[in-house]
């Protein structure tokens, strides 16, 4: 192998790879809360009465599982400024990720809803309870604890997904590594890290999936 | 003049796509190949292999698609492999597609209840007929919905080997945009020609999971 | 249970293979050439391919882009097709992005970068530069509306300031603009666009090809006076192809001596190739 390995590049671009991972956390962190939200809004949207709103939802969320994430990306970064909004690349780059993100959470959400059985919500209603009050205290908290697995894996996936944006020159832990070897011209070294990096990452995040998952899956629901 | 303009966005977009299509097309074979062999040797719990494929799996989906690519593009020049853009791209998605596949596979060879076996067994059947004339039929007709999905999850992952210098067709679109086309214009009719081959293949894929 | 062990144990082995790797390092210090094909010089590797492989960066008009068929041109890319033409050989170009071409050359994607890259000697430690074949500079471009009103202005100040990334701007902005924040992007029209979309305040450029962004928008900026930095620009190949280098080197020498370079000088850049003004000693 002809490679003349320098791996204290590394500790020169330290302060580099520190933000690089930082910013894959926090870009990721930030898409996921939001895109829950939304995710929510779009599951209810696509579950309502109205037709042409679970009509419009659904197929959002079809355009969404049909096109790349980096289409969605470019869509974003670069359609906003040519109608004169003028974000930075940073948000940019979350909006398209919960944007993207928002529709798959919406199904995995309305497969929680829907696997309540029916048989709870007319026990609630013979109780006399409202529908507000069912929502809230007896739909919800079920509906919660089955998505939580699914949602977890979804954020391992933005994980992964936020690696995208080094297409649009935001520094997280992808592009950072390619920055690197942009400069130093040698791949191993910077890539090596990146990838130990999101090793790391996952498996954090699978260790507390499956604690979670021992919590919340108490009275097999 | 604006007519002109347009054909020639969609003819440039259309050499893109070519490669969109090739290499979705190669790379879905191959890694359904992988899938189905690595997915196989899991089921059966072959046992040092077994390992191997485990740890295969793990590393692989536990890291972005983009860096796996950079990595066999931009450091096995090192050992003397130079890959254009478009092997680099099918080994990637082979690489990184397969892993889930072999998933896929596996918690479907899986999924037929023991009773199929056991019944297998008591008819005399050996292992070979048993897979071949019981387990597997149905095993891929549960495997089928979940495959579908990833199969579009690949033709959308093709996107990326625009990165590292393939004129697909994203990068087209890219490129166009970089002549000064307008974005939402070139992005809206790339999302199209994505959309025209995935939406198709997600709407098979959601019926065969309804009707499982 | 078994999924931690699935987990311990891929640890164990990524350590152990990260840890092998690194610690061969001093044997990988000698340069291998063990195989017979190695050890065959560039250009005749060249001649038996029938093909010389270029690297460029197909975005920044005039020296590199694409027409409105998606077709190359420009000044490089037209002295790549006659260094083929002289040598008797096909062209291939490879389009890549700014800050693959040296990887790529390292690598042996492609045997030379024809395009228009500065020879610094920071570079100069990685790459063989031929002798330059033009001069020029950085400069600063920024919005109309903006207060700045000269390149000296921009020095000391905290501004977001875009440049290509890989490019010689960046290591100006980092040794003379100690206090802006850095922005690299993708491709010289992408640093128009972030000026346009607020994204930096300031963009910094080799000065022809900032001439011809400003000119796509002639209204809404404009280029401060002065240049940040003088530049000069060459082809590279790898130390060790050095026949290719001389070979490069007597091209240029020819065409401006038959009259060829003041021709694509004067085609691409709008004005007369004037020796005196752009010798570089």
């Amino acid at each position: 192998m002809n490679y003349f390995f320098q791996w204290r590049i590394i500790e020169k671009y330290s302060d580099y790879f520190y933000r690089g991972f930082f910013n894959t956390l926090s870009i990721s962190a930030i898409s996921i809360s939001l895109a829950l939200i939304f995710g929510i809004i779009l599951a209810i949207l696509k579950r309502s009465e109205i037709k042409g709103l679970s009509w419009l939802s659904g197929g959002y969320i079809n355009l969404i599982r049909s096109t790349p994430l980096l289409v969605q990306v470019y869509f974003v970064y670069f359609g906003l400024p040519y109608i004169n909004i003028n974000i930075s690349g940073y948000w940019c780059g979350v909006i398209a990720l919960v944007l993207n993100s928002g529709a798959y959470i919406s199904e995995i959400v309305r497969a929680g809803l829907e696997s309540i059985p029916n048989g709870q919500v007319e026990a609630a209603q013979s109780l006399g309870i409202d529908k507000r009050q069912t929502y809230i205290y007896i739909i919800l908290p079920q509906a919660l604890r089955k998505i939580i697995p699914p949602l977890i894996g979804q954020f391992t996936y933005l994980i992964k997904d936020s690696s995208i944006l080094a297409a649009i020159g935001i520094y997280e832990l992808t592009n950072t590594a390619n920055v690197v070897h942009a400069r130093t011209f040698k791949p191993i070294e910077p890539f090596v890290v990146a990838l130990l990096g999101y090793i790391i990452i996952v498996t954090i995040l699978m260790i507390s999936a499956n604690i979670l998952k021992k919590k919340f899956s108490l009275s097999g629901y | 003049m604006e007519s002109g303009i347009f054909d020639r966005i969609i003819m440039q977009l259309v050499t893109g796509l070519y490669w969109t299509l090739c290499l979705s097309m190669a790379a879905s074979i191959l890694s359904l190949i992988v899938g189905f062999v690595a997915g196989l040797i899991k089921s059966i719990h072959v046992p040092i292999i077994t390992y191997v494929v485990n740890f295969y799996t793990y590393i692989v989906r536990g890291v972005p698609f983009l860096l796996l690519l950079f990595i066999i593009y931009y450091v096995l020049p090192f050992f003397n492999i130079r890959l254009s853009p478009f092997i680099a791209g099918v080994l990637s998605l082979v690489i990184h597609e397969g892993a889930y596949m072999t998933e896929i596979i596996r918690s479907g060879i899986e999924s037929v209840e023991k009773g199929q076996h056991e019944a297998a067994h008591s008819l005399g059947l050996n292992y070979f007929q048993k897979m071949r004339y019981i387990i597997l039929p149905q095993a891929i007709k549960i495997t089928l919905p979940p495959l579908a999905g990833q199969f579009v999850l690949l033709i959308k992952s093709t996107a990326l080997i625009s990165l590292i210098g393939l004129t697909d067709l994203t990068r087209v679109g890219r490129q166009l945009t970089q002549r000064g086309e307008n974005p939402f214009l070139i992005f809206f009719i790339v999302g199209i020609f994505y959309f025209v081959i995935c939406y198709p293949i997600i709407n098979i894929s959601d019926r065969l999971e309804r009707s499982v | 249970m078994n999924k931690i062990r699935v987990v311990l144990m891929s640890f164990l082995i990524m350590v152990l293979m990260v840890m092998s790797v690194a610690c061969s390092s001093p044997s990988n210090e000698q340069v291998t050439s063990s195989k017979a094909v190695d050890e065959k010089r560039i250009l005749d590797k060249i001649q038996s391919r029938g093909k010389i492989i270029i690297g460029i960066n197909a975005s920044a008009p005039p020296f590199t882009f694409r027409d409105n068929n998606g077709e190359l041109t420009g000044m490089t890319v037209e002295l790549g097709r006659l260094i083929g033409e002289r040598m008797g050989v096909e062209v291939e170009f490879i389009d890549m992005d700014w800050a693959g071409l040296i990887p790529s050359l390292l690598s042996k994607r492609i045997d030379l970068i024809g395009d228009r890259m500065s020879n610094t000697l920071e570079r100069a430690k990685s790459v063989a530069f031929t002798d330059s074949y033009l001069k020029t500079g950085t400069v600063a471009y920024v919005r109309n509306t903006s207060s700045l009103s000269s390149a000296d202005d921009v020095r000391g100040k905290d501004l977001k300031v875009g440049v290509l990334l890989g490019s010689i701007q960046e290591e100006v902005a980092t040794d003379q603009l100690p206090k802006a924040e850095i922005v690299p992007l993708q491709t010289n029209p992408d640093i128009k666009s972030a000026l346009l979309s607020n994204r930096v305040e300031v963009a910094l450029d080799d000065e022809i090809i900032a001439y011809e962004q400003v000119q796509q928008a002639p209204d809404k900026l404009k280029i401060l006076p002065g240049f940040l930095v003088v530049d000069t620009y060459s082809f590279a190949v790898r130390h060790e192809d050095n026949d290719l280098r001389l070979w490069v080197n007597l091209f240029f020498e020819k065409i401006k001596r038959e009259g060829e370079f003041a021709k694509i000088y004067k085609k691409w850049l709008g004005k007369e190739w004037n020796p005196e003004a752009q010798k570089q000693l």
